[in-house]
């Protein structure tokens, strides 16, 4: 019932508004946050080893902005957030919310004084109380801090509260009543009640099922924007960060690897990891045989064959050396190659393609789209084919990609050394 | 074997077990009910009969309750609630905040903290409470004779614990480690999460602690309550060894002067009487208990859908004042005790540490003494017996009546569980006495022997060692024992090769907390006591009576260094598990 009238409300809004964020930053009442040089570690398991968790951070978030910390369990991006929930405190650097710095050398604010609302991975909602008294306890804790409220005032809010998030009618039932969609929105009812103007979400949706948090995804980004909140957002779904947030940080053994929206991290990775982790792309090992400006061309390990890409013409690239080739599974095409590997036959790429030759192991039918494998010498390519693939098993065919699309990553000594200094948003512009 | 004959061996098999279930059911019906309604009966008929039943069958009398109109009656009643209550309450006080912080706290030394306050389960009760009297008795204890030495603060406080207050003060250390032990795992249960979004919804910490901690483990605490409540009243050795002196009495020490009276006949129709309040006095408190619980079913919901162990950190002050609380629990439970008791057994004759006199005599002769004495060897012979056989006993029918309740649902279980959880309202210097006279009623010439005692506390802590196996059985989830049937192998060896081994830690956790409770036992064992099956409990009881506090004090210290080195034994070898 609930979920049926969520859903109208979101065929009446556009599912996604992306409005410059940063640019109208006064019309918000959302708080800004500034991270800077942050560094955390844990001491760990019996031998009392001392863990790295956050590295250097340094980060700002604008007023009203939707910001997703992302990467994999243990990147750090959980405990981030904690700092500045002020559930953990920093080693070192400095926090500010609004105007006022929470975490620095000399001053620790305790989570309970930093007015800001939070949603946790378990919901945390309290199970001795009901859905009111959850939704309100916020409001009466301030209440005995600061302001007068009006006990009237607090049943207004609660009820106002819980018909934004779809639970109107919902507050006099105790939580263990609730499915776990609604206990989520309780505890979302919850975080955003004493508006504060900043939430913060620590995988909120992990625990639902894959269509309610979809639906979701939506309504979280909605509802947020709606009220003007900053929020950060925790997650290691890569569709939940492309699809809700303004920007993108993603994490990594404690650091920032790359940051910026989500398309133009998604479109120029700066590393083999970013273009791993955001999505379905094949990795070949490769070597880097010639450059001339923006284009480079690369030889595939185990393959014979060589293939030319464009990179912007100021990135950094050593000839001769080890490198990865990425291409996505769905920008490759592919066409049946007749036997002997004539490849003269009808073609769908643009003439100056890339067009490697090889044979098909495997065809997976997922519904409305084949996943398609090809062996390439020793090496296997991965493709999407959203139309009905003619080829089947065993078939000789031709896969081309373009070399806009493809991207080559040089191989480090240290996978995530030196050389991932956090980039400046403004410097990870779109290509194409 | 297996693949071919795969078919008709379930067929055959399957009617087999569930005749052998209600065969094993019934047969537990009839252990259970026979141990739990026998002694009911003699309680029940003895209170309204005009002659102990053993002497035949009498008439219907209300003569026994004539007691009521006593004047000490009214007393007797006041004093015990006042006890029991005082007990809980001191016993809250300092288990609870010990639990808090050894559960949520990052304080120094949690381990040994939590061990030694575990420790405090080796001190009997009639052990702390003659300890204490020595240490804070009006007249002659050593805490008492030292403070008023103190210029202004010996005419400001007057210490004496033989009063109401000082029972109430050596019950609730005697609660603490059982109280510790119920509390704790419930405030470690309580997620991270649900605290640390209090504090992000701006609650302060108290407020946190006031609002959200406590009432989600108040049903617990509330458990923990009431079930320390109704071994409170049926403790006898400490209101009789603390109460002495002034004469104060409560309904188990009232109890025991009818059953054993120090002239005259012992008059069992008006011990039945008090058994009857005492009964009644238990029933209401567990109403009470399943009334405040009922409503509370819904605290069950703290999820498990992912835990956070959170500890809070501790500024630097609040940790001088945790670890110095906690310091004075382990003093006040075990510390002092235990050095009183060691100088009182040395000396010749007891005298207060005050002055230098006490400390001019030493001797081991009393532990000498208690080597050479034949009637120790004896003592010493039937408690290993008795300690053994009834832990051991009492642990086997806990696993199966518990197994059958947790995993068969059907009225004749629910029914078997509710008349196994019932000794729990039984208090325990009642049971003993209601099963001596039950034995002196039937013809079975047990009365006096080894097996009377196993029998009563096989009675006494079948609804201890029940909770401890049931939640063990819970825990662990039938496709486990499924799996073994598809495999093959019969209800038996399964319960051989898979039940039995998961269960054997909370199996062993619960036989060392019974071989600790019915060793260091003084309520059951004095009632029950004869010269032929005399235990430590009954032998240290004498040892009072007697004035013989040398003796008492040698044979406790041997007591408690056995029953420490058994929990610590226990403890190391469940961590090395864990």
């Amino acid at each position: 019932m609930i979920w049926s009238r969520s859903e109208s409300t979101l065929d009446a809004t556009p599912a996604k508004t992306r409005e410059a964020p940063r640019g109208s930053v006064e019309s918000h009442p959302g708080k800004t946050v500034e991270v800077a040089g942050l560094y955390k570690s844990f001491v760990l398991g019996r031998n009392r080893e001392r863990v790295d968790v956050l590295r250097d951070i340094s980060f700002d978030v604008g007023s009203g902005e939707f910001l997703t910390l992302l990467g994999p369990s243990g990147s750090g991006k959980s405990t981030l957030l904690r700092c500045i929930a002020g559930l953990e405190s920093p080693d070192d650097g400095v926090i500010r919310i609004g105007d006022e710095s929470v975490a620095d050398k000399r001053r620790f604010v305790p989570p309970n004084r930093r007015d800001i609302g939070m949603v946790f991975q378990s919901y945390a909602v309290w199970p001795h109380m009901t859905v009111s008294q959850n939704v309100a306890y916020p409001l009466l804790n301030a209440r005995a801090r600061s302001t007068r409220r009006s006990s009237m005032n607090v049943d207004r809010d609660v009820n106002r509260t819980l018909e934004t998030v779809g639970l109107g009618g919902y507050g006099g039932r105790g939580v263990h009543e609730l499915s776990g969609g609604q206990q989520q929105r309780v505890a979302l009812a919850r975080a955003i009640i004493s508006r504060s103007g900043l939430l913060l979400l620590d995988e909120p949706l992990s625990n639902l099922d894959s269509k309610l948090r979809r639906e979701m995804r939506h309504e979280l980004r909605q509802i947020s924007k709606e009220h003007g909140l900053t929020s950060i957002y925790v997650t290691h779904d890569q569709f939940e960060a492309l699809s809700m947030s303004d920007r993108i940080l993603l994490m990594r053994d404690g650091r920032i690897e790359q940051q910026g929206e989500p398309e133009a991290i998604y479109g120029s990775p700066d590393t083999e990891f970013v273009a791993g982790f955001l999505g379905n792309i094949n990795l070949i090992p490769a070597r880097v045989l010639e450059r001339h400006g923006s284009v480079v061309i690369a030889e595939l390990s185990g393959t014979g064959e060589t293939v030319r890409v464009a990179i912007p013409r100021n990135k950094e690239l050593n000839v001769g050396e080890k490198a990865t080739l990425g291409i996505r599974t769905h920008d490759i095409t592919i066409q049946e190659a007749a036997e002997g590997g004539d490849s003269s036959i009808r073609d769908e790429g643009a003439p100056h393609d890339n067009r490697l030759t090889g044979r098909v192991t495997s065809l997976q039918f997922l519904g409305e789209r084949w996943e398609v494998h090809v062996q390439v010498g020793d090496q296997e390519v991965r493709l999407f084919r959203y139309r009905n693939p003619d080829s089947s098993e065993g078939h000789l065919v031709n896969v081309a990609f373009a070399p806009e699309r493809a991207f080559i990553f040089q191989d480090r000594d240290a996978p995530h050394g030196a050389a991932t200094e956090p980039l400046p948003p403004s410097s990870t512009e779109k290509r194409q | 074997m297996v693949t071919e004959t795969h078919a008709p061996v379930r067929q055959r098999v399957a009617p087999r077990r569930g005749a052998a279930r209600k065969y094993s059911i019934a047969a537990a019906l009839i252990l259970v009910g026979y141990l739990i309604l026998s002694p009911l009966l003699q309680v029940v008929v003895n209170a309204f009969s005009d002659r102990p039943l053993y002497q035949g069958v009498g008439h219907f009398s209300l003569e026994p309750w004539t007691l009521l109109s006593e004047p000490g009656t009214w007393t007797l009643l006041t004093n015990t609630v006042a006890f029991a209550f005082g007990a809980v309450c001191m016993g809250l006080v300092l288990s609870l905040p010990a639990a808090w912080i050894l559960e949520r706290t990052d304080i120094a030394g949690r381990r040994v903290w939590r061990s030694l306050i575990l420790c405090g389960l080796g001190m009997a009760p009639g052990v702390t409470a003659l300890a204490w009297t020595l240490l804070g008795s009006g007249t002659i204890g050593a805490i008492t004779l030292t403070v008023e030495r103190i210029p202004i603060l010996g005419d400001l406080v007057d210490i004496n614990i033989t009063t109401l207050f000082g029972m109430a003060f050596v019950g609730g250390i005697i609660a603490v480690p059982t109280m510790y032990t119920l509390i704790a795992p419930n405030l470690r249960r309580v997620s991270g999460d649900l605290e640390e979004a209090s504090y992000v919804c701006k609650a302060s910490r108290l407020r946190t602690a006031r609002k959200i901690i406590l009432p989600l483990v108040q049903p617990a605490v509330l458990g923990a309550v009431i079930m320390m409540a109704i071994i409170m009243l049926g403790t006898f050795d400490i209101p009789a060894i603390v109460g002495s002196a002034p004469g104060l009495q409560v309904f188990s020490s009232r109890l025991y002067a009818e059953m054993t009276p120090q002239i005259g006949l012992p008059n069992h129709n008006r011990a039945a009487v008090i058994g009857l309040l005492m009964l009644i006095l238990a029933a209401a408190l567990i109403v009470l208990y399943t009334r405040a619980n009922g409503k509370s079913t819904r605290y069950a919901v703290v999820s498990a859908r992912s835990f956070r162990l959170t500890r809070t950190a501790l500024s630097r002050r609040w940790t001088a004042i945790a670890q110095l609380y906690l310091a004075v629990v382990v003093t006040i439970a075990l510390v002092l005790p235990m050095a009183i008791l060691v100088l009182a057994s040395l000396q010749p004759f007891y005298q207060p540490p005050a002055d230098s006199a006490a400390f001019s005599n030493l001797s081991l002769d009393a532990y000498a003494q208690l080597l050479d004495a034949r009637n120790v060897r004896r003592m010493v012979t039937n408690t290993v017996l008795v300690t053994l056989l009834s832990a051991t006993l009492t642990m086997f029918v806990a696993v199966g009546v518990g197994w059958l309740v947790t995993r068969i649902q059907r009225p004749s279980t629910s029914l078997l569980a509710v008349l196994a959880f019932a000794p729990i309202a039984i208090p325990g210097v009642l049971l003993g006495a209601a099963i001596y006279m039950t034995y002196l009623y039937l013809p079975l010439p047990i009365s006096g022997s080894i097996t009377i005692m196993v029998i009563a506390y096989l009675t006494n802590y079948l609804p201890f060692s029940m909770i401890a196996m049931r939640s063990g059985i819970a825990q662990m989830h039938p496709s486990l024992e499924e799996a073994s049937l598809m495999s093959g192998a019969t209800g038996a060896k399964t319960f051989l090769r898979v039940t039995g081994p998961l269960l054997m830690p909370a199996f062993m956790a619960g036989w060392i907390w019974l071989v600790a409770h019915v060793m260091r036992d003084m309520n059951i064992a004095p009632v029950l006591a004869s010269p032929e099956n005399q235990t430590i409990g009954a032998f240290l009881w004498q040892r009072i009576q007697d004035g013989n506090i040398q003796q008492f004090s040698a044979l406790s210290v041997c007591m408690v260094t056995v029953l420490l080195a058994l929990i610590l034994t226990w403890q190391r070898m469940s961590r090395e598990e864990g």
